[in-house]
């Protein structure tokens, strides 16, 4: 018996790439033969984690596949074909409307895969579900078969590694500086983090900064709105866009950071809350989709979207130090549950649990 | 025992929130992020970008304006370095102006075919336009006589 790992793209540095990376290590040390299959494999990964799906051995009917779904690609057609148990990844697809004049191939991916994730559904003999979230989404879809939340395997290691020295020199001024990680698109509403940075800077803290670490490729027009937005608005120069960074200037972001904010409309998880909880930054969030599930009672959740309510918010957490300190002690327990030990067995123990029946 | 998190009191600090955003007397600012538009930049091409059809007859218009390509720039400047540009001129104008006369003619036809393919989507547009609009009138003619006969039967 074999178990595959699947995936269209396997990507280095991103968090599908990172857990199917870690997991296929948890199947290793628990003595199962294993291999990851993408039809894309970034060549800035390890020599080793994963070869090219045109070369995957003929698939047994002992063998599992576990096939991670989170865009749209001709391989979700083709998981029914194979004669094994299937196990769905379900890390969440993108609603493609966020797309919807800013990417067609975006737009197209996620429709895809949306479609393809509701026609998977005969196919899946389990499902893991990142998030309660996602989980809720699948049974929307109507898959009939057990789906166990299993949170994202976070390399937690890497983010003890050195930060960028210069990135922090060059943000430690003095100013307050508020962060949000992740890619620039619109389902990340990083024009209702400017909205509110906007009324923080302009009646509470002339002297702060706004930080958009995330890559922008494929979303330039969306970029170029908000930095059009940002400038109408009077922040030129207090808005930051990173764009692609390298690992040790995120670091130095997290280092500089004195508050995390996210607006996001849509998330399947959010790995960056988890950063800013390994970090000690306050988290404060707007309460949707996947958000209040991760930060799992942590945190702050924004029961008011207004932005002048956000930036009162930050104001608070930056200055009240009780509140702040209990934030940060909330989240350092919540933590916990991301523990990677803890997650593998998990994931072993459903893994044979499904193996057995 | 597992630590058990602190309940914040939520509710108290969105109070005081509330106070503060009165007192501070905040001005909502009349800047909507919808109404923030931008133009491709001059030099970028934008693939995966949505197909806009007023966008395509606004490069058409943009590759109308540019189509002729100049020969040769204005002279000016250094009197000496001028007749030297001069005489270079002459010399290889016998070589450049047919290249540049070429260039300007396959210049002109991309500009054509390119305004027969906007003609084409808008055409197509139109078609469309008006057999959804046929559509909805049959529809409402159902409709309407649908809800004639509800009325009758009540």
């Amino acid at each position: 018996m074999r178990i595959f790992q699947l995936l269209p793209v396997i990507a280095f540095g991103d968090a599908v790439g990172n857990d199917t990376r870690a997991l296929k290590n948890a199947l290793i040390e628990a003595g199962y033969e294993t291999e990851i299959y993408a039809d894309v494999v970034d060549a800035r990964l390890p020599k080793g984690t994963a070869k090219r799906y045109d070369m995957m051995p003929k698939v047994e009917d002992d063998d599992i596949i576990l096939y991670h779904l989170s865009t749209g690609h001709k391989m979700n057609y083709s998981l029914e074909n194979y004669p094994c148990r299937k196990i769905i990844m379900y890390h969440n697809v993108t609603p493609a409307k966020y797309f919807d004049g800013y990417n067609r191939d975006g737009y197209e991916n996620c429709r895809q895969g949306i479609r393809a994730a509701r026609l998977m559904r005969t196919a899946a003999d389990f499902c893991f579900a990142d998030s309660e979230y996602n989980k809720q989404e699948l049974i929307g879809y109507g898959y009939q078969c057990d789906i166990e939340v299993l949170p994202i395997l976070i390399p937690f290691e890497d983010y003890a590694k050195e930060p960028n020295k210069k990135t922090v020199k060059a943000f430690s001024d003095g100013k307050t500086n508020i962060l949000f990680t992740g890619r620039i698109v619109p389902n990340k509403k990083q024009e209702d983090l400017i909205t509110s940075f906007y009324y923080y800077n302009r009646y509470i803290n002339k002297d702060s900064r706004l930080i958009l670490a995330g890559s922008y490729v494929g979303m330039e027009r969306y970029k170029d709105r908000l930095e059009k937005y940002a400038q109408e608005l009077g922040l030129e120069g207090r808005v930051y866009f990173s764009g692609m960074s390298k690992f040790n200037d995120i670091l130095a972001y997290y280092r500089v950071a004195d508050v995390f904010l996210s607006m996001s409309e849509h998330e399947g998880f959010c790995v960056p809350l988890v950063e800013a909880m390994y970090f000690d930054i306050p988290v404060l969030a707007r309460d949707t989709s996947a958000i209040a599930g991760t930060l799992g009672g942590s945190g702050i959740l924004l029961s008011d979207n207004h932005p002048m309510v956000a930036a009162e918010m930050i104001h608070r957490i930056v200055t009240d130090k009780e509140l702040r300190n209990t934030v940060i002690r909330n989240q350092q327990i919540r933590l916990k549950d991301f523990d990677n030990k803890k997650i593998q067995k998990q994931f072993l123990d459903a893994m044979e649990r499904f193996i057995n029946k | 025992m597992a630590e058990e998190m602190i309940k914040i009191d939520i509710e108290a600090i969105m109070a005081d929130i509330r106070k503060n955003i009165e007192e501070r007397g905040y001005e909502e600012t009349d800047l909507k992020f919808a109404e923030v538009e931008v133009q491709g930049k001059e030099g970028t091409l934008l693939l995966g970008e949505m197909f806009q059809i007023d966008e395509l007859s606004s490069w058409i218009v943009k590759m109308d304006d540019v189509k002729n390509v100049a020969c040769w720039r204005p002279l000016g400047g250094n009197p000496v370095k001028t007749f030297i540009k001069k005489v270079i001129r002459k010399c290889i104008k016998w070589y450049v102006e047919p290249i540049v006369e070429d260039q300007n003619r396959y210049n002109h036809y991309t500009v054509c075919a390119m305004a027969q393919v906007f003609s084409k989507f808008a055409e197509n547009q139109d078609a469309r336009i008006k057999e959804l609009e046929e559509q909805v009138e049959r529809l409402s003619k159902t409709c309407g006589q649908q809800l004639t006969e509800q009325s009758k039967e009540n």
